[in-house]
């Protein structure tokens, strides 16, 4: 073993870095790991050959910042691990694999990168374990075993007879493009929760699915995939680049076609006690957004259980209008379905968690179902809190149900606002979706359904008050200080100018509301350099802040303006604009 | 206006704030980094699950201000509170080459790795 020790630069080809004098040979262990409080970088330089058997980075259980650039040559006869905190950008060449040597492997703990090809030879495999970072940028070979339990991603594609193995990690994102599939048999296993993105898949790759809550996109807008998609699972998503419903075909064999969107899989087989006539997909993706059994609607007639309401009864909307029911779809889930798909696991709103009384008693709905609160329809799951609104496990098997009126409409489901069905390429999820006459909700939906942002931060911090949790806060803003140099037409056009920072955090650009009558303008940034503020010792100077006021300001002249910080609302001034000349 | 502290004056820190401080680190990681589009993660370490909000700069111009709490599956999996900590960005200023820079607001510390560099079409990223 040979210890880096560094002080002669950061060059591996200088012997002196090293524990003996000497450089690694290829036979020797090369460890480079923090000795001290200073980050370590290495560099093999252009044009140079280095080897070692194998190479470690770091050390186990600890995180060190340790910087290995490869710009030449490096040859791992032992393979390489990357402890956490460390990285290895490979701008050169790296193999890791030989003959007459054991086959290496790499262990990523920490962040890889190449930038040069990339190829795991048959009996080696790379390893990116959780929390690991990997990015190839070239076409990554995979003749042994790639695992990954961390985060990968490929900018050309993968090749190779090997093995992928994504387990619950992810190989190209959501967000990323897809990843190529140029392999003639490439053997994907994606399992417990993992995710994988891929473009169209060669005839000879097969995918595997393990577990349940795994997703499978396949980013093909339109025709056939023979490759053959194994274990699909309730829980388990299958996205591909369109959106519609998704039907299942026995083909005689044990093996389903399924079309979803336009795109045709020629070869799907379910998970062990999944039939045909159980699944159905939905953009490919199992999934329920309904009432439980035993929920009580409003109607006209008063509360009533929802599995007792039929077809043209009458319901109570919560603005108070009276609305015919049109359809009420159905789906049972064994037991063995609910407990491998958490999405099916209904949301329990505990009486008053929503308000005084709201809802009235305890109400279970499915957890994509959305809830109608401050003119936000909201999934239910997205309002989780453990508290007053916590996700329950059934022990058996469930019923959700679900009510579709003349256009989509906000409920009282036990007394809280809730919608009603609206088919978004979901009716066939339903048990009886052939028992619909034809005539659905028309017409888009209630409000607009709210994933994130502001408001609905607001309305969870609110039902959390309500439930009594406190816990923890973002940190604050410290003291604001700085002023409004100027709030002034120039040639017709209202300006200000002025600096801020904040006096605990004085390097950090602070974000300012600009307001004209209590009205939100816009936001404004303080963080150009003035060089007054750098001479009077204020920091960097890095503080100053000037916007054009929209032109509607100019018309309220003698307007009220404030400069707010946004975070929090603290004035740093207020001025009015005066009279234009 | 011109109300101006001395900025030594402000600049004692105590035990007490080095603590908070040494809780308030920015985890999170940049998904996804294309013109018009930026994504990823980001929250307070350790217990803190609150929201985090983030200031996003191209090229030292404010695009966009957002607040990290989208639910992501993956994030839930992994431990992080009930995973809603994603965040995604969509601006015409993002344009390919900018610098970009994705900041926690009462603070200013950087999501790590940042700044970040939007690629160019036709680049090799990194």
């Amino acid at each position: 073993m040979v210890n880096w020790i560094g002080g002669n630069g950061t060059l591996w080809s200088t012997g002196g870095n090293w524990a003996g004098g000497k450089v690694p040979q290829s036979y020797q262990s090369a460890d480079i790991a923090q000795t001290g409080a200073s980050p370590v970088l290495a560099v093999i330089q252009s044009g140079q050959q280095e080897a070692a058997n194998p190479l470690v980075l770091g050390a186990a259980g600890s995180t060190e910042a340790v910087t290995l650039i490869n710009d030449g040559s490096f040859s791992n006869y032992g393979g390489v691990t990357l402890y956490a905190g460390t990285t290895l950008d490979d701008a050169g060449q790296m193999t890791w694999s030989t003959g007459g040597y054991d086959a290496g492997f790499v262990e990523v703990g920490g962040s890889f990168s190449a930038t040069g090809n990339v190829t795991i030879a048959p009996g080696g495999s790379l390893d990116i374990a959780a929390g690991g970072v990997a990015s190839v940028a070239t076409t990554l070979t995979v003749d042994g075993t790639l695992s990954v339990e961390g985060t990968l991603s490929v900018s050309s594609g993968v090749a190779g007879n090997g093995t992928v193995v994504v387990d619950g990690g992810s190989v190209n994102g959501a967000k990323a493009p897809a990843l190529a599939v140029g392999g003639s048999a490439l053997s994907f296993v994606v399992s417990n929760g993992g995710s994988l993105r891929v473009t169209a898949p060669a005839v000879g790759s097969s995918f595997t699915l393990v577990g349940t809550g795994n997703t499978l996109d396949i980013a093909q807008y339109s025709g056939t995939i023979a490759a053959p998609i194994v274990g699909l699972n309730v829980g388990d998503a299958i996205t591909v680049g369109r959106s519609g419903n998704g039907t299942l075909t026995s083909n005689g064999n044990g093996t389903y076609s399924a079309v979803i969107g336009g795109v045709t899989l020629t070869s799907v087989s379910l998970a062990p006690g999944l039939g045909g006539s159980t699944v159905t997909l939905t953009n490919g993706t199992l999934s329920a957004a309904c009432y439980l059994r035993g929920t009580r609607l409003a109607t006209l007639r008063g509360e009533v259980p929802i599995e007792t309401l039929s077809e043209g009864d009458t319901l109570l909307t919560a603005d108070g209008r009276a609305a015919e029911i049109r359809w009420i779809g159905c789906r049972r889930y064994d037991a063995e379905q609910v407990a491998a798909s958490p999405m099916l696991h209904p949301v329990l709103f505990r009486a008053g968690s929503l308000g005084p009384g709201v809802p009235r008693r305890d109400l279970r709905v499915s957890p994509l179902h959305a809830m109608y609160a401050e003119g936000m329809l909201v999934p239910a799951m997205l309002l989780v809190n453990g508290v007053s609104i916590v996700e329950e496990v059934p022990r058996g098997g469930i019923e959700y149900l679900h009510v579709e009126l003349g256009r989509h409409e906000i409920l009282l489901a036990e007394g809280a606002a809730a919608e009603s069905f609206r088919d978004e390429d979901s009716r066939g999820r339903f048990d009886n979706a052939g028992t619909w006459h034809g005539r659905g909700a028309e017409g888009g939906p209630r409000a607009p359904k709210v994933e994130h942002g502001f408001a609905l931060e607001a309305l969870r911090r609110r039902i959390e008050a309500r439930a009594g949790i406190g816990g923890f806060e973002a940190p604050a803003p410290g003291v604001l200080s700085g002023s409004l140099d100027a709030c002034a037409f120039e040639e017709d056009v209202a300006r200000i100018e002025g600096w801020a920072r904040d006096e605990h955090h004085p390097e950090a650009p602070v974000c300012l509301s600009v307001l004209a009558g209590g009205r939100k303008l816009g936001l404004v940034l303080a963080n150009r350099f003035r060089p007054d503020l750098a001479r009077a010792g204020f920091g960097s100077g890095r503080h100053g802040f000037s916007a054009r006021l929209p032109a509607r300001v100019a018309g309220g002249l003698g307007a009220p303006i404030e400069v707010r910080r946004t975070a929090d609302g603290a004035l740093l001034a207020a001025a009015r604009l005066p009279r234009a000349a | 206006m011109g109300m101006m502290t001395h900025p030594i004056l402000t600049r004692t820190i105590t035990p007490q704030a080095e603590m908070t401080r040494a809780r308030e680190v920015l985890v999170g990681h940049l998904d996804r980094l294309a013109p018009g589009c930026v994504c990823g993660w980001a929250r307070h370490d350790g217990r803190n699950t609150r929201p985090v909000t983030l200031l996003v700069l191209a090229d030292g111009e404010l695009v966009g201000r957002v607040l990290a709490n989208a639910y992501r599956a993956d994030l839930a999996a992994a431990g992080h509170g009930f995973g809603r900590h994603g965040f995604e960005l969509e601006a015409p200023e993002l344009a390919s080459g900018s610098v970009v820079e994705v900041l926690r607001e009462t603070d200013g510390a950087p999501l790590p790795g940042g700044p970040f560099v939007i690629p160019r079409a036709g680049d090799a990223a990194d």
